[in-house]
């Protein structure tokens, strides 16, 4: 009784949870015809699917901005690890003067919103001339004091004694790092690397400032566009677009859904 | 052997010069390792920080010749601005409906998928989707979910006799309507800290409760679950805290803040003086508020996280 | 001579002194244990020699070289590690290769794929493959070679670390507690391989433990290590039968040495517990002295005149030998004495005890702790040590 009620209530909740997935998949389905119902309907009477999804990618280069969202949340995760590694490694596992001060700004930066250096970034990528480009999506990210205290946590789980065998055996500090450090912290990488293509995908505020030409828009941005040039004429290919933008991230989510929650809840909780 | 004599000058040869150089490397390493992390720390955290303080105390405007420093008079004047407080109150507000609605389904859901019985993966996932999926296409969808003639929210409600509403135009509803998508996005999130709080709280611990005469789940929970996840808690309700200040994606592809104004937040204040109406000073100003209030509760978080670490 | 040599190392951490000025030569092939309590410094040394510290002060000299500042991979040296410090993602093969890689190899050499650009490169990797699978078969691992050391028990896991520092036939091996994460059983038999590999090889090993045992049953000698001092090196006969100081005697044995009290009388004779040893002392009379007398130095007398009464408070019963706890008057501790089995069959706890020293000379230490030398009363003693 007791576990009917549960998944009762359950499954309404996900129901709940769902719908607007569920009614945005239905609607990009729909011929026009069908959109504007003054009822419920679920699937179409007549299929339209083809229709909608051609005429999305012709309204607007969903692909491109596909590629875009792709080239910047690579990028700027390949980055974040080739600086934050290092970073981290030297702050769990060698002594030097300013150990503490380096690790204290870091614990600072933490604190800050990145909305909240909006400003000053435009102006200086302003003043740099890189605004509405890759590189203004790209380079603010690119340091991650999150990943430095989250890669530097888990490198202080790493024995000593491994990192001295490497050094007996030959491999400099850099080629620990690489060689010994990253693969051990396989597991905690992917996590950070999950955080961080999630978050980024998903940004909206940063490239809506950063940007103004359309080739270079992220999935968010596009979306955004396409629907502020469509709504209201036709929702059909706006919701087959909409699906379009969302659905990498969620197939992904849903192929290896443990690992992308743990991931989100291990880097949440630090 | 000890009794062995050693000459001991004449024995040991000269370090070789190369020790000196290792030796100056070995104190260089770590700096150079740390160095680029550093110098993008200070380039693109500190700085702008410090920048934005600064920018705030100024009349900058993008593209104007002159600068001038001003003193507290952005501040003066976003004081002495409805639309400031309005933004403030809206904030706030928001806060106030997602914080307590989100932490509550989040702990909720969690203690059903862990109560027992089959399909937690499946449940957990579902709940977790919103999260995932990137919140502009999935306003989009909500946006056409709450029209007033075609949406679904509205034909449902007709579909038992309802009365529908004009969710997104109507200035009481539109905060509200924002909140419930916020809700919407953040409770699953919520619920896997949850269901990581709740999975490492050990199993003896109910036994025990059990052995006490803590017979009902809910005497249970009330003995066991809720204490022992009231650092969890704190902490959920912290993050989400956090993140529901940030709210802006929404407001801008729903409502640009309105109807007049009735959801009109911080950030998308400081959007548009800084990036609509290029008054950088007076953005500059908004976003050091903004900065407080977020820094306020990142570090009652830190506190949070050092406690639980001592407790450990 | 001596290959190995460290002179007056002092190391200092955050104004704590680790090490207190430390000289000790190394022979070559030899086999020498560095051991003492936990704290003692005796892991510090172990890795200033191997480069993986810094000396404070002193230097350490490999073959007649002054090698302070020099790197550890430049050092020669090869170290076994207290958590085998295998690299978890890879093979044993590649576990015990990464050394030799790093030292013939260079850096674009090392690249993925290089064997098919780089010229040189496939003869060096033969020759490296020549040399880990020999060493694998001289450990018994070559069955294990494909495996990742999560697959392995942790005395393989160990065997593997002993590879990879076997391959690369290091001037010295330097083995920081490598047995302290087996279980007992393992432990006995893994000494017995670590000394028969050091036959074999013919190299200098340069041991740390704090398990006395250990250093006992592998060591050519012994150094004992006290609060950042070696207080004693000799042999472990030596150590055991002539420590020089009563925290050695203390250390070393096990079950421990009985510490007794005791006092020059008179004419010059030691006196324990009311009972005058057959031993004299050249200090002043009166002046108090402590007395180590072993387990097994001691013996139930037939007669209860010129002996120590007591009563059983305890027996260990080992099987091949049995330790049996005595309350005596006069002392608080329980006095342990070592007993055959068959010596030892009419006592149980609460049976009275008569016990008295065997003629072995114990050893006498000052009320610093400093031996004393001692010289029997009568000729008919054998002087032992």
């Amino acid at each position: 009784m007791t576990a009917f009620l549960r998944h009762a209530v359950l499954l309404v909740l996900a129901a709940v949870t769902l719908l607007p997935f569920a009614w945005m998949i239905s609607t990009s389905l729909k011929p026009r015809s069908e959109v504007f119902l003054s009822e419920i309907r679920w699937w179409p009477e007549k299929l339209h699917a083809v229709e909608n999804y051609t005429a999305a990618f012709a309204k607007a280069p969903l692909l491109q901005f596909l590629l875009n969202g792709a080239i910047v949340t690579a990028s700027i995760f390949v980055l974040q690890a080739l600086i934050a590694l290092p970073a981290a490694y030297a702050l769990a596992k060698l002594r030097f003067h300013g150990r503490q001060t380096v690790f204290a700004l870091v614990l600072f930066c933490i604190l800050i919103p990145p909305q909240a250096i909006a400003v000053p970034l435009f102006l200086l990528f302003h003043h740099l001339g890189i605004l509405d480009s890759y590189a203004a999506l790209i380079l603010p990210f690119i340091i991650s004091v999150f990943g430095i205290f989250l890669m530097r946590q888990f490198f202080l789980t790493v024995p000593d004694d491994l990192i001295d065998a490497a050094r007996m055996d030959g491999i400099s500090e850099l080629g620990i790092v690489w060689r010994v450090m990253l693969p051990t912290a396989i597991p905690a990488v992917t996590a950070f690397g999950i955080f961080s293509v999630v978050a980024h995908w998903n940004d909206y505020f940063w490239p809506l400032i950063a940007l103004n030409s359309e080739p270079l828009f992220t999935p968010p941005l596009g979306v955004a566009a396409f629907r502020n040039a469509e709504a209201g004429t036709d929702y059909g290919p706006l919701m087959a677009a909409a699906t379009i933008i969302i659905a990498p991230l969620v197939v992904a989510f849903l192929l290896a859904q443990r690992r992308f929650i743990e991931g989100i809840a291990f880097t949440g909780l630090k | 052997m000890a009794d062995i004599a050693l000459d001991r000058s004449a024995e040991v040869a000269a370090p070789p010069r190369a020790t000196a150089l290792e030796r100056f490397q070995h104190h260089w390493t770590a700096l150079a390792l740390s160095f680029p992390a550093l110098f993008l720390m200070v380039l693109l955290l500190i700085g702008p920080v410090v920048t934005v303080l600064i920018m705030s105390f100024t009349d900058y405007q993008l593209g104007a010749s002159t600068v001038a420093f001003i003193g507290l008079q952005n501040y003066r004047d976003l004081f002495a601005d409805r639309v400031f407080w309005t933004s403030l109150g809206n904030t706030l507000k928001y806060v106030a409906i997602v914080v307590p609605a989100s932490v509550a389904l989040g702990l909720g859901i969690a203690l059903l998928i862990e109560s027992g019985g089959g399909l937690r993966t499946f449940y957990r996932a579902v709940f977790f989707i919103p999260v995932m999926a990137t919140l502009i296409a999935m306003a989009i969808s909500w946006e056409y979910m709450l029209h007033p003639q075609f949406g679904l929210i509205n034909l449902l409600l007709k579909a038992v006799g309802l009365a529908p509403h004009a969710w997104l135009t109507d200035p009481a509803l539109a905060l509200p309507t924002l909140a419930a998508i916020g809700i919407w996005q953040l409770f699953g999130f919520n619920m896997v800290l949850f269901l990581a709080g709740l999975v490492s709280i050990p199993r003896h611990l109910y036994d025990a409760a059990a052995l006490d005469g803590a017979q009902s789940a809910w005497s249970r929970f009330w003995l066991v679950t809720w204490p022992m996840l009231g650092p969890v808690t704190m902490f959920v309700v912290i993050i989400s805290a956090i993140r529901s200040f940030q709210v802006f994606d929404t407001v801008h592809v729903l409502t640009k803040g309105g109807p007049n104004k009735a959801s009109e937040v911080l950030l998308y204040t400081m959007y548009s003086e800084g990036f609509e109406f290029f008054r950088s000073g007076l953005a500059a100003a908004v976003a050091v508020i903004f900065l407080v209030f977020v820094l306020t509760l990142t570090v009652i978080k830190a506190r949070l996280i050092e406690k639980k670490v001592h407790y450990a | 001579m001596a290959q190995l040599a460290v002179r007056n190392i002092r190391k200092t951490f955050d104004r704590t002194e680790v090490l207190r000025g430390v000289d000790l030569e190394i022979a070559h092939g030899e086999f020498i244990s560095l051991v003492g309590p936990s704290g003692c410094g005796k892991s510090t040394l172990l890795r200033i020699i191997a480069g993986l510290e810094r000396q404070s002060e002193g230097a350490v000299v490999i073959e007649a070289r002054d090698v302070s500042g020099v790197k550890a991979s430049r050092r020669d040296l090869a170290m076994v590690f207290q958590s085998y410090a295998l690299y978890p993602h890879l093979s044993v093969f590649d576990n015990i290769a990464v050394p030799l890689r790093m030292r013939r190899l260079n850096a674009w050499q090392r690249l993925p794929l290089a064997a098919w650009v780089v010229p040189g490169t496939r003869r060096i990797q033969r020759e490296i493959r020549a040399d880990v699978e020999r060493a694998a078969d001289l450990l018994g691992l070559t069955e294990l070679l494909a495996r990742r050391p999560g697959q392995l028990s942790g005395g393989q896991r160990q065997r593997v670390a002993v590879g990879r520092a076997i391959v690369r036939q290091p001037k010295a091996f330097l083995l920081d507690e490598p047995l302290s994460n087996l279980d007992a059983k393992l432990r006995v038999h893994m000494r017995a391989e670590i000394a028969q590999l050091h036959r074999r090889l013919g190299a200098t090993f340069i041991y740390v433990t704090h398990d006395q045992a250990e250093a006992m049953t592998m060591s050519d000698r012994i150094a004992v290590m006290m609060a950042g001092n070696i207080v004693q090196v000799g042999t472990p006969d030596e150590i055991y039968n002539r420590p020089q100081d009563i925290r050695v005697a203390e250390f070393i044995g096990s079950p421990k040495i009985n510490i007794l009290p005791g006092r020059v009388d008179a004419d010059g004779r030691v006196r324990v517990l009311g009972l005058a040893l057959d031993q004299r002392l050249d200090v002043p009379s009166g002046t108090p002295i402590q007395v180590g007398i072993r387990p097994e130095a001691l013996r139930p007398a037939t007669v209860a005149d010129g002996a120590w009464r007591g009563t059983v408070s305890h027996v260990e019963n080992l099987g091949s030998e049995v330790f049996v706890h005595a309350a005596v008057g006069g002392f608080d501790a329980p006095v342990l004495c070592r007993l055959e089995p068959g010596e030892a069959r009419t006592l149980g706890v609460g049976s009275p005890v008569t016990l008295v020293p065997k003629p072995a000379m114990p050893s006498f230490f000052d009320a610093e702790g400093r031996r004393l030398g001692a010289r029997p009363v009568a000729y008919r003693q054998v002087v032992n040590g």
